[in-house]
């Protein structure tokens, strides 16, 4: 079947934060550019649009570029790519220039932006918005406010409602990508000189997540078959004050609100306050409740409590009137919950993921001719995330490899197509469509799932539980998956067509976070296992996993420590 | 036992229906839903060909915009009802049932 081809120089997946300024660099340096979506512009599932209110950059002497990398190098246990994380926090303060100038309502005094402090840094950093001044504030209103319409008024190219499902490889490198155009209901080809992917995450791979559902590993997934290399794949960030009881239809952080806005207290099932002796012991917060969760002092549904008992009733009730405007307030409201008397219960909830490809300072992926950008690289953040740098990394990221692969792109002859991969391509897109009588994708989803968050939580790793793990999911992949077909045949909007094909994805994020866990024998940042407690200095180190034929190949490869050794600087 | 919900749902597919119908799905459970969660259900158990949006399910993307017993709500938001009647957003052109292209105001 002949295949109609779009052509661009710079083809950019996924139009979150990472992926729109890229699109904005790139054609900013003269190349063609084609920005896809798998939604609607600013309407999708990109966690951009629900980032909360961190966000740091070092502007001002005494802070620098340098500062803020030692702080999250040191805070990321010494495993970060130093100069990766040197070059993404120099290009922020760009970034932040442009926000500002493409209309994001920011706190200034004059020319100078206003920053508030939070934790883990040594200095305040934390860029505020002008209308809430605060750093517990929800700035993806923002963001989704200012990034889309920058999209319509610089003209960039866009496809939406497009589901990218493979790379297009020729003589090793990456040209181009094939999906599905929801709308159309049929298969796209695009071919590109340099390709971009900005997919974001797969926090929604565990049972419990604060993404949209959608985030599940779409371009882990195709850049490993493309032979991308990933590294710290372990490293998965779950946020700690997710509600479990009352269980509300908003954001389910809701309770942070009330956790920033009144100092609650967290406690155990006998009103003990637990964070401390695990502070002590080097854990994270999610760790922590997990841990506590998991030695039966928890509460009924299964979390730890967020008091508010402690403060006195007028004070709860000034901070209430001022919430009324929000969405959650209401439905706490309307759930019955009166936080003057009750406490809320908390567990946390799968919501980064901080490994992912590995790429150079361009942002270069080890595939030519492949970029990555956002939360889908890894190095930034080493083993754990340092309060509010998510979102800069994602905007300078995709800055730096909107410019570098728009001069790749420059240097690169029009690609090639292997006209026998495409066809591949397509029918093993449509393979679910023309299968019948097979496993619906839901439960199948369902039970990747499960199994990740059973074995590869925040906490409570173990080998034999990573290993059963393994099995389960090479149990799915061998039995389940090659026969998830859907049920409805029509091809316009399908969305279960689209479900069957993030199932391979699932896998292989999912299996790439068993295998880094089960190969990191120690705990660190946000890894730990159960069996290896202790941090061990001999693992400051990255583990390192690539497609090798059938199998996943891992190794474990040394960090090198061009600025910051580890222990240096641990003066604060 | 608890209560069943009965769901009126706006079904049109501009490429092949001359006019837009309404479906009616009956016994759906929805104590305590929200309307998106409802419209998943029925999409997964009773009827695969229902397209529409489901974007953050956080309240945020505005992705799932509809109207929902008349009112123009966030279907991830708005909590589900015993009798509803679910239609797309009227500003917008139709791609399929509850789908509505964002960059185009219907005519």
């Amino acid at each position: 079947m002949k295949n109609e081809t779009l052509e661009t120089d710079v083809l950019i997946v996924g139009a979150g934060s990472a992926g729109i300024m890229a699109s904005i660099r790139a054609q900013d340096r003269g190349s063609r550019v084609l920005l896809i979506t798998n939604g609607a512009l600013g309407k999708d599932s990109a966690v951009t649009w629900m980032a909360g209110g961190g966000f740091q950059c070092a502007l001002y002497p005494p802070d620098s570029p340098e500062v803020h990398a030692r702080d999250t190098i040191r805070n990321g246990s010494y495993i970060n790519d130093q100069e990766l994380v040197l070059a993404i926090l120099k290009e922020g303060q760009r970034c932040i220039t442009d926000l500002d100038k493409w209309g994001e309502r920011f706190w200034k005094d004059g020319d100078r932006f206003i920053q508030d402090f939070m934790p883990g840094h040594s200095y305040p950093r934390c860029i505020l918005l002008e209308k809430t001044k605060s750093a517990g504030e929800i700035k993806g209103y923002e963001h989704r406010r200012a990034l889309p319409h920058r999209v319509r008024v610089e003209k960039i190219p866009l496809l939406q409602d497009l589901m990218v499902t493979d790379l297009l490889t020729a003589d090793g490198r990456v040209v181009g990508a094939i999906g599905i155009d929801m709308v159309k209901g049929e298969i796209k080809v695009i071919a590109a000189k340099t390709v971009i992917l900005a997919t974001g995450g797969y926090a929604a791979c565990f049972k419990h997540y604060l993404t949209g559902s959608s985030v599940i590993g779409w371009g882990h997934g195709m850049a490993y078959r493309a032979g991308a290399e990933f590294m710290d794949m372990e490293m998965v960030d779950f946020y700690p004050y997710c509600a479990v009881w009352p269980k509300l239809r908003c954001v389910n952080i809701w309770a942070a609100n009330l956790r920033y806005g009144l100092s609650g207290k967290f406690m155990n099932r006998s009103g003990y306050e637990f964070f401390d002796g695990y502070r002590k012991r080097g854990l994270a917060r999610p760790q922590s409740i997990y841990m506590e969760v998991k030695a039966d002092r928890g509460s009924p549904h299964g979390g730890i409590y967020l008091s508010f008992r402690h403060v006195p009733v007028n004070i709860i009730d000034e901070y209430l009137k001022r919430a009324r405007t929000t969405i959650w307030y209401h439905q706490m409201v309307e759930s019955g919950l009166d936080i003057r008397n009750e406490a809320v219960e908390l567990f946390p909830m799968a919501m980064s993921t901080l490994g992912g490809i590995r790429v150079d300072t361009g942002c270069r992926t080890t595939v030519p001719g492949l970029y990555a950008v956002g939360e889908l690289i890894s190095g930034f953040d080493g083993a754990h995330t340092l309060a509010g740098n998510l979102m800069i990394s994602c905007f300078a990221s995709g800055s730096i490899a909107g410019d570098q692969a728009a001069d790749e792109a420059k240097n690169t002859p029009s690609p090639r197509l292997d006209e026998e991969q495409i066809n591949s391509l397509r029918r093993k897109a449509l393979q679910p469509m023309e299968q019948s009588g097979g496993i619906r994708p839901f439960g199948v989803k369902t039970a990747i799932q499960d199994i990740a968050w059973e074995y590869a939580n925040i906490a409570g790793r173990t080998k034999q539980g990573l290993e059963t793990a393994s099995k389960e999911i090479e149990k799915i992949k061998l039995e389940k998956s090659p026969q998830v077909c859907t049920a409805g045949k029509h091809k316009r909007f399908n969305q279960e067509w689209v479900q069957c094909l993030e199932i391979e994805n699932m896998i292989t994020s999912i299996e790439m976070t068993i295998l880094g866990a089960l190969k990191r024998t120690e705990s660190r940042g946000l890894h730990f296992r159960d069996d290896y407690p202790r941090n061990n200095p001999d693992w400051i180190k990255n583990v390192v996993i690539k497609k090798d034929g059938d199998r996943m190949a891992v190794d474990v490869q040394p960090v090198a420590f061009p600025y910051f050794k580890p222990g240096e600087g641990e003066e604060r | 036992m608890s209560e069943l919900a009965t769901v009126r749902v706006f079904r049109y597919d501009p490429t092949v229906d001359k006019e837009a119908r309404y479906e009616t799905f009956e016994h759906i459970p929805f104590e305590g839903r929200s309307v998106l969660e409802v419209i998943k259900l029925i999409y997964e158990e009773r009827d695969q060909t229902l397209a529409y949006r489901e974007g953050c399910m956080n309240g945020t993307c505005t992705g799932c915009a509809m109207v929902v017993n008349g009112e123009p709500v966030l279907a991830c938001q708005k909590l589900a009802e015993k009798e509803m009647v679910v239609e797309p957003h009227p500003k917008f052109e139709i791609i399929k049932d509850l789908v509505i292209d964002f960059d185009k105001l219907r005519g």
